[in-house]
C-alpha cells in the first residue's frame, strides 16, 4: 500500500454573496459540495471541468488558501484544517502550488532569486536540507533555466519561462504534492508542450505528485494517472485515465469528449449539450446535471445519484452508468 | 466568385524599437460564401491581418498591398467609407464579448443601434428585427432577454448577442477573432455550431481566427497557418491536415496533447519562443527555431509553392522532405 | 478557462522603468512642475543662509516702496523687503508641508495597509474612523486645536497631518486591496508567508507609485491650507514670515497698493501649480499603459 499524499473528505465550500437588497439575505454560492478525493504517492490526479465546477475552489482548499465550510484536507496523513497558523506555515513546505497566470503570479518587483527563495523563507533553518543558495540553484536548474537568470526580473522572460520560474518556486522545498491550477492554459501551444514535458520530467526525477486542474482533457491525460471530472461542485466521475478515455461512463464526461475540438476530424456538429452550466446558487434535490443531460429520466430529478463504484477502480455518479 | 482578395498585405507597427513588420506579404482569397481559417500562436499577425481588413489598425501603423472587396481596395478608403464597410459588408466578433458590449446599455438597444445606423430601422420595426435576430442566434427567451444588461448574461449568451449584432446588417463576411477562446468547451461547441449554421444559411463568408488547430479543423474549408507575420502554409482543410508540410505546422500539430495517446510518448516541442517583432529573422521568419534551417533560409524569403492540388507552403526545404 | 494573454502588463512596467528619465524629460508639464518646485526649494534653502534684506526687520522709512533695484519686489507696509519675506515664507511652507505630509503618510499608510491586509471588521473600523475624520474640515480642526493650546504653527501642522492620515489611509487601502487580489500574493501565502511579511515584501513596493503621487498632491494642498490658516491667524505667528499672513496683512492696502498682495499670491499659486504638475506627471509616467503609447 502506497502512502496517501492527499485525501479530502466531504470537502465543501459555500460563499455568501453580499446582500443586494436590505430585506433579503445575500445568496449562497455552493462552490464545492462534498468532495472525497484520494491521491497516492506518485500517482497524479487530473481534475477536469468547466467554469463554475469548483475545481479552482478545490485547489485553493487543498492548499489551505481558503477555509472549507465543511470537511477535511489531509496531506501525508496530517489534517490541515486542525493545524495552528504556525504549524500550517511549516507544513506548507510539503505542498506547493503553480498558478495559471505566469504574468500575474510573479511579483514584478522581485528578482527571480527572491521569488524562488520565497518558499524557503517560511521554513526554519532545521527544516532546510541544504543551504538556501544551493536549493535555489538546483530548482532553477531542474526547470531548465540558467543560474544567471536568477538575477533578472520577471519581465525579462517570456510566458513559458515565467511558468518555469513559478514551477521552480514550487519545487524548491521538495514538496510531496504540487497543485497546479491551469498551469498551461495561458501559454501558446508550442510553449505549452515544453512546460508539460517539464512537468512530466519533474514527476519522474523528483517523485512529486501532481493535482492538475485543467479544462483541457488532452493536458490532463498527458500528465496524470487518474482523472476526476467535476460538475457544479461535485465529482461526477473518478477513474484511471485509461479507463476514462476508453469508457467514459457519466453523460457529462461523454459530452466533454464530444465537444472537444479534434484536428483532422473534418466539419462536424459538436454540441451535444444544450443550455448553460447550471446555477451555483441553487441546491439540487436530484442530479445537478439533470437539466442538461441527454439521458435524463424522472428519477434523476428526484433522487441524487451517489458517486458509486461501477467497475474496478471506476467511480461515477449517474443512476444509469 | 472571389469576394475578398488580399494581395501582399504588409502591416508595419510602431514598437519601442521603431517600425516592425507584424504582417509580411500575406495573400489569400475568400470566395463568396467561403470559409477560411487563420491559425497561429500569439504574435503571428493573425489578429492584425483581420484588423487591417476593417481599417482598425492601431495609431501609427502602416498597411501596404491590396485588400479588394468586390473590386474596391479597402486600404485606399477614407474613414467615412470604411465605416460603411464595417458592419455592413464585413462584421467582426471578438474574443471577449464583455468588453465589446457597452455595460450600461440594454442589449436590445445595442443590437438596434446598427439597424438604425445602416438600415434606417427605428421603433417597433427595430424591436421586431432585434427579436428575430436574438431568436436566430438561439438566445433563450428573447422577449425577456432583450431588456437584459450584458452582465446579466453568461459568456456564451453574450457571444450570441455579439453574433446577433454582427448579423444585423446581413454582412458579406463575418470576421471572427478567437470567438470561443474565453468560453467553456461545451459552450464553445454550441457557438461554433451556430456560426457554421449561419454561414450555411445566409451564404456569408467566414474568416475564423484561432490558435486552436482543432477548432479550425472542424469549422472551415480552407486554412492558412501563420507564423511571424507570414502565411507559411495554406490549403484546403482536408489536404492540409492530412499532410502537413511546413516544419512550423508540423511542430504546432505535434505539440498538442491528444487524449488517448500512447502513454509515455513525449510531446514534440518547437525550440525557443516566438521572438519579438523586431527580432524576427529577416527572410524565413521561422529560421531561428527550425530544425531544418540552412543558410538559404536566412538569405531568401521562401515563396509560396504549390505542394499538391489546393495545398501550398512557403519553405525552402519542403520538396526535399522525402529524402530526410 | 483558456485565455490568450494579449497584453503583457509586467513587461510594459519594465519598459517604463528603463525609459523613466528619458520619458520624464519629454513630459513637458512634468518638467515645468519640476522647475517651479525646484525654484521654490532653492529659494527656501537660500533663505537659510542669505536673503537680500532681513525678512523681519521693520524700516518704517522704507514702507510701501514700489519695486526697485534694492527691493526687487518692493516693500510692505512696515518697510520689510517682500522678496526676502517670500523666500523665508517658502521655508515655512515647505516645513509645514513636509511635516504634515510625513505625519499623515506614516500613520495613514500603516492604517491603509493594515485595513487591506485584514479586511473584515478591522477595515470597517479604520475606514469609519477615517470617514469621521474627513467630516471635519482642516480649518475646523486647526481652530479647535488653537482653542485648546493657543495659536501656533505646530497646531497647523498637526491639523493638516491628522487630515492627511485619512487621505493616505484611503488611497493605500484601495491600492492595497487591489494588490491583495493579485496571484503573486496568493503564491506568497502558499509559500507560508504571514500578512505582515507579505505587506512589506509585496504590497508596499508595488503601490509606492500611488503613494508618491498622493504625497506631491497632499504637499500642494498643505501649502494652500497653511496659507489659509495663517491668513485666518491660526497658523504661523508673527514675526515668522508666511505667505498666508503676508496676504492677510496686505488686505487693508489692497485698493491702493494691490501689488503687495500679488507677490505672496503668486508664490502660492506657482508652488501649488508646480507640485500638482509633478503629481500629474508622475501619474502619467508610472502608468505602464501610458508608458507604452508614448
Amino acid at each position: 500500500m502506497r502512502d496517501t499524499v492527499l485525501r479530502t473528505e466531504g470537502l465543501s465550500r459555500h460563499f455568501v454573496l453580499p446582500r443586494e437588497s436590505l430585506f433579503r439575505p445575500g445568496e449562497t454560492v455552493y462552490a464545492l459540495n462534498g468532495v472525497d478525493l484520494n491521491i497516492e504517492a506518485g500517482r497524479s490526479l487530473g481534475v477536469v471541468g468547466e467554469s463554475g465546477c469548483g475545481k479552482s475552489t478545490l485547489a485553493r482548499l487543498c492548499m489551505m488558501l481558503d477555509k472549507p465550510t465543511a470537511g477535511r484536507v489531509e496531506v501525508l496523513g496530517q489534517d490541515l484544517t486542525k493545524l495552528s497558523a504556525r504549524e500550517l506555515r511549516r507544513a506548507r513546505a510539503r505542498f506547493q502550488m503553480v498558478f495559471q497566470d505566469p504574468y500575474g503570479s510573479l511579483d514584478p518587483r522581485h528578482k527571480v532569486r527572491r521569488i524562488v527563495g520565497e518558499t524557503l523563507d517560511a521554513l526554519s533553518a532545521a527544516d532546510r536540507m541544504t543551504t538556501r543558495d544551493e536549493a535555489i540553484a538546483r530548482a532553477i536548474d531542474a526547470v531548465g533555466l540558467r543560474t544567471n537568470d536568477l538575477d533578472k526580473y520577471p519581465h525579462e522572460f517570456s510566458g513559458g519561462q515565467r511558468q518555469r520560474i513559478a514551477i521552480a518556486r514550487a519545487l524548491v522545498t521538495r514538496p510531496a504534492l504540487i497543485v497546479a491550477d491551469e498551469p498551461v492554459s495561458a501559454l501558446d501551444v508550442s510553449v505549452q508542450a515544453q512546460v508539460l514535458n517539464l512537468m512530466q520530467d519533474l514527476q519522474r526525477d523528483f517523485g512529486v505528485t501532481y493535482m492538475l486542474i485543467s479544462h483541457d482533457l488532452g493536458v490532463v491525460d498527458y500528465v496524470c494517472d487518474d482523472v476526476a471530472v467535476m460538475y457544479l461542485g461535485l465529482v461526477v466521475e473518478h477513474t484511471s485515465r485509461a479507463q476514462l478515455f476508453a469508457r467514459p461512463a457519466h453523460p457529462y464526461t461523454q459530452a466533454l469528449f464530444e465537444a472537444m475540438p479534434r484536428i483532422g476530424a473534418g466539419r462536424r456538429k459538436r454540441a451535444v449539450l444544450q443550455g448553460n452550466i447550471g446555477s451555483q446558487t441553487k441546491q439540487h434535490s436530484g442530479c445537478a446535471f439533470a437539466d442538461r443531460c441527454p439521458r435524463v429520466q424522472s428519477r434523476c430529478v428526484r433522487e441524487k445519484p451517489d458517486l458509486r463504484k461501477i467497475d474496478n477502480g471506476h467511480m461515477a455518479s449517474c443512476h444509469f452508468a | 466568385m472571389t469576394l475578398l482578395s488580399v494581395r501582399d498585405l504588409t502591416v508595419e507597427l510602431q514598437t519601442s524599437r521603431g517600425m516592425a513588420a507584424a504582417v509580411r506579404g500575406v495573400s489569400f482569397d475568400l470566395e463568396k460564401g467561403g470559409t477560411l481559417g487563420i491559425v497561429g500562436e500569439s504574435g503571428c499577425g493573425k489578429s492584425i491581418t483581420a484588423l487591417s481588413l476593417l481599417g482598425l489598425l492601431p495609431d501609427g501603423a502602416r498597411a501596404t498591398g491590396r485588400v479588394d472587396l468586390d473590386g474596391t481596395d479597402l486600404l485606399s478608403l477614407d474613414e467615412d467609407d470604411l465605416c460603411h464597410v464595417r458592419g455592413n459588408r464585413i462584421a467582426m466578433i471578438f474574443q471577449e464579448p464583455m468588453t465589446s458590449l457597452n455595460p450600461v446599455h440594454r442589449i436590445g438597444r445595442q443590437i438596434a443601434e446598427p439597424l438604425r445606423l445602416h438600415r434606417g430601422l427605428g421603433g417597433a420595426g427595430a424591436r421586431e428585427e432585434v427579436l428575430r435576430l436574438l431568436h436566430r442566434v438561439g438566445l433563450p427567451d428573447p422577449a425577456r432577454r432583450i431588456n437584459a444588461y450584458p452582465h446579466q448574461l453568461s459568456g456564451g449568451q453574450r457571444q450570441r448577442v455579439m453574433i446577433a449584432m454582427a448579423l444585423s446588417c446581413a454582412p458579406d463576411i463575418l470576421l471572427a477573432d478567437e470567438p470561443t477562446t474565453a468560453l467553456d468547451v461545451t459552450i464553445q461547441g454550441q457557438i461554433l455550431d451556430l456560426i457554421n449554421e449561419l454561414v450555411e444559411d445566409t451564404g456569408m463568408g467566414l474568416i475564423l481566427i484561432s490558435h486552436d488547430l482543432g477548432v479550425i479543423s472542424e469549422s472551415v474549408d480552407n486554412v492558412a497557418v501563420m507564423y511571424g507575420g507570414a502565411i507559411v502554409e495554406q490549403g484546403t482543410t482536408d489536404r492540409l491536415f492530412a499532410d502537413l508540410v511546413h516544419p512550423y505546422s508540423q511542430g504546432l500539430f505535434a505539440a498538442v496533447p491528444r487524449p488517448g495517446a500512447v502513454r509515455g510518448a513525449r510531446l514534440q516541442t518547437i525550440a525557443g519562443t516566438v521572438p519579438e517583432l523586431a527580432d524576427l529573422p529577416p527572410a524565413c521568419t521561422f529560421a531561428d527555431r527550425c530544425a531544418k534551417a540552412s543558410p538559404v533560409c536566412w538569405r531568401e524569403t521562401p515563396a509560396m509553392t504549390a505542394f499538391g492540388p489546393g495545398h501550398a507552403a512557403a519553405c525552402h526545404h519542403h520538396e526535399r522532405r522525402g529524402d530526410a | 478557462m483558456a485565455r490568450m494573454t494579449s497584453i503583457d502588463p509586467e513587461h510594459a512596467q519594465g519598459a517604463a522603468d528603463l525609459g523613466f528619465v528619458h520619458r520624464a524629460l519629454r513630459h513637458r508639464s512634468f518638467m515645468i512642475g519640476l522647475v517651479l518646485t525646484g525654484t521654490m526649494i532653492f529659494l527656501a534653502l537660500l533663505s537659510l543662509i542669505w536673503t537680500p534684506h532681513s525678512a523681519t526687520e521693520i524700516v518704517i522709512a522704507q514702507r510701501l516702496k514700489p519695486p526697485s533695484l534694492s527691493h526687487w519686489f518692493g516693500t510692505d507696509q512696515f518697510g520689510r523687503d517682500i522678496l526676502s519675506m517670500i523666500m523665508a515664507g517658502a521655508q515655512t511652507s515647505i516645513v509645514v508641508g513636509l511635516i504634515a505630509v510625513s505625519l499623515g503618510a506614516a500613520v495613514g499608510i500603516s492604517l491603509g495597509l493594515w485595513a487591506a491586509a485584514r479586511r473584515g471588521w478591522t477595515e470597517d473600523v479604520i475606514m469609519r474612523l477615517s470617514d469621521l475624520n474627513m467630516a471635519f474640515p482642516v480649518i475646523l480642526i486647526a481652530i479647535l486645536l488653537t482653542a485648546g493650546w493657543g495659536p501656533g504653527i505646530t497646531n497647523a501642522i498637526i491639523a493638516l497631518g491628522i487630515y492627511n492620515i485619512s487621505v493616505f489611509a484611503r488611497q493605500v487601502r484601495g491600492a492595497g486591496i487591489a494588490m491583495w487580489e493579485r496571484e503573486f500574493i496568493l503564491a506568497a501565502r502558499a509559500a507560508g508567508k504571514g500578512d505582515l511579511s507579505i505587506t512589506v515584501a509585496h504590497v508596499l513596493p508595488n503601490i509606492v507609485s500611488v503613494i508618491v503621487v498622493q504625497a506631491t498632491i497632499s504637499f500642494a494642498i498643505a501649502i494652500l491650507a497653511e496659507a489659509a490658516l495663517s491668513y485666518l491667524g491660526v497658523g504661523s505667528q508673527p514675526p515668522n514670515p508666511s505667505w498666508g499672513r503676508m496676504l492677510s496683512e496686505s488686505q487693508s492696502y489692497i485698493f491702493f497698493k494691490p501689488v503687495i498682495a500679488v507677490w505672496p499670491g503668486l508664490a502660492i499659486v506657482l508652488s501649488v501649480l508646480g507640485l500638482n504638475l509633478i503629481g500629474d506627471g508622475l501619474r502619467d509616467l508610472v502608468d505602464p499603459r501610458l508608458a507604452r503609447q508614448r
